[in-house]
């Protein structure tokens, strides 16, 4: 019974190698936009200040459309802990604070899930988010931060 | 700023005009249009219960503060925003102020421009936090931020031109600058616009929040006005501000000057405010609460006719925020502070405020 247990999960790990990998691999965010936005490498600093409304512009004057993931999803963990630094509370009074001061146009969209967020950035070449780097999709790419691409020595969202 | 019923009409027509030009085209659903052309409108409450070892339990200063914000392209935008409090001696809502109303045109971070009647920059509270009760932690505005119609003595509106603005680099550079008409005959009123006195208010603020101190900023303020009251006045402002927001920690702390002076004569009144906050959010299966202590200082001169009816300040607030949801919390404190006939007043207090 051992022996065909284990035989069935090598086969099954075998035949679905994605499901392998992706069970062994945490994952590892990453900043992303259109793959038809002209930015290509933003600061720490920078990206700090474009999820907290303070930074509300790409260069050439237009408006940033940042889109967030799922409230409860670890990428919204992840950039409340480690991008803001704020509770999630303290984060969306921020953005109720930035639009009331006429900061920004409007709160971040709040995707459904990674596709939609996948989705809704790759439809605006000015939208910018952050997703899982080791599922990435089509019409999205990584972002340089402080001209590290993600993976190497040094990226800031390690 | 008392809206009369005509003006009252005439807002609210102006409201729905705002929302026609900018209503969200049908189907458009993408990012970038929404962002181009939309109206938003929103708004805060509050309802204040008070109890006073002087003057019993009574409800206070409630109120209901409605904001329309117009976005006609990427760059041009118009804000209205209303205030109705309740007034204390017939307990209903009194007449809407008018707060702000004004037309804006973005650039880029860097320049941003505003014509209208807006919130000056003198105090650093006042510009950030607004109306808004919901989104400040404590109860109490600071003195310095108390509005003028509230007996505050600091300039807070503001009729003409802002342009401000953020500039990408290591030091966080900001700036505001300011023309246009400040005080009026009246603390409570705005001066009226005059070919003689076209431009009486100037206010120019410079800030720096250094990349090297993260959470941290420090801004300088300075406002410069003529008050056409009997006799005239010059005015000279200095606001001195830092704030340091990171994490589950909150300090603010502001220090103000506002000196006047008799046009007609070497008499000089020099008045003095500060107050510091922190907050912390504590972790956990507490992070909704949000503990704070607030200490407000205000010392006014008192030989000047034009302040009459502020009052000095020696206040400290010790309570605790809970936001048990996004749009609505609930703030108990308890507050030292002099009383009305000169005495020390002791209040224990609940705010219930939201954001729709």
């Amino acid at each position: 019974m051992t022996r065909r247990a284990i035989s069935a999960f090598a086969v099954f790990f075998a035949v679905c190698p994605g499901f392998a990998a992706t069970a062994e691999r945490p994952p590892t965010y990453c900043l992303i936009v259109s793959d038809s936005s002209p930015i290509r490498n933003l600061s720490f600093a920078e990206a700090r200040l474009i999820f907290l409304g303070v930074r509300t512009r790409w260069p050439g004057g237009r408006q940033i459309a940042v889109v967030i993931p799922p409230e409860g999803s670890a990428a919204r963990q992840f950039l409340l802990s480690k991008i803001v630094d704020l509770s999630d509370i303290d984060f969306s009074q921020r953005w109720v604070g930035q639009v009331y001061r006429g900061a920004v146009a409007r709160a971040p969209s709040t995707a459904r899930n990674p596709e939609d967020l996948r989705k809704l950035i790759a439809a605006s070449d000015v939208a910018i988010g952050i997703a899982d780097c080791h599922d990435l999709g089509p019409g999205v790419r990584a972002l340089a931060i402080n001209e590290k691409r993600p993976g190497e020595p040094g990226y800031g969202l390690e | 700023m008392v809206v009369s019923p005509v003006a009252s009409k005439r807002l609210i027509s102006l409201i729905a005009v705002l929302g026609i030009f900018t209503s969200h085209p049908a189907g458009a659903d993408a990012l970038e249009s929404a962002i181009r052309r939309f109206v938003s409108i929103g708004g805060f409450g509050d309802v204040n219960l008070v109890h006073s070892d002087r003057q019993g339990t009574s409800l206070q200063n409630s109120e209901i503060d409605i904001y329309v914000t117009g976005h006609f392209s990427e760059n041009w935008s118009a804000q209205i925003e209303a205030i109705a409090d309740r007034d204390p001696e017939v307990h209903t809502l009194a007449e809407p102020l008018l707060e702000r109303f004004y037309a804006g045109y973005t650039r880029s971070d860097a320049f941003r421009l505003e014509v209208g009647q807006i919130h000056t920059g003198i105090v650093a509270w006042n510009e950030r936090e607004h109306r808004s009760r919901f989104l400040q932690t404590p109860i109490d505005v600071p003195g310095i931020a108390r509005r003028e119609d509230r007996n505050g003595a600091w300039p807070l509106h503001f009729v003409g031109v802002w342009a401000s603005g953020r500039f990408n680099g290591s030091l966080g550079l900001t700036y505001g600058a300011g023309l246009g008409n400040g005080r009026g005959r009246e603390r409570g009123d705005i001066a009226n616009f005059s070919l003689h006195h076209p431009a009486r208010a100037k206010l120019l603020v410079l800030g720096i929040a250094p990349e090297a101190l993260p959470g941290w900023s420090f801004a300088a303020a300075a406002y410069f006005d003529h008050i056409p009251a009997s006799p005239a006045l010059r005015e000279r402002d200095l606001t001195l501000s830092t704030s340091y927001v990171r994490g589950n920690q909150e300090l603010r702390a502001e220090w103000s000057l506002l000196r006047h002076e008799l046009i007609e004569g070497r008499t000089a009144f020099s008045s003095r405010g500060w107050y510091v906050l922190f907050s912390q959010r504590l972790t956990g299966r507490w992070q909704t609460l949000r503990p704070y202590i607030l200490i407000d200082r205000l010392n006014l001169d008192q030989r000047e006719d034009y302040l009459g009816g502020a009052a000095n300040e020696q206040a400290v607030a010790v309570g605790v925020r809970w936001d048990p949801l996004r749009w609505f919390t609930w703030k108990t404190d308890f507050r030292a502070q002099n009383s009305q006939d000169g005495g020390r007043e002791h209040l224990v207090r609940v705010q219930l405020a939201f954001a729709f």
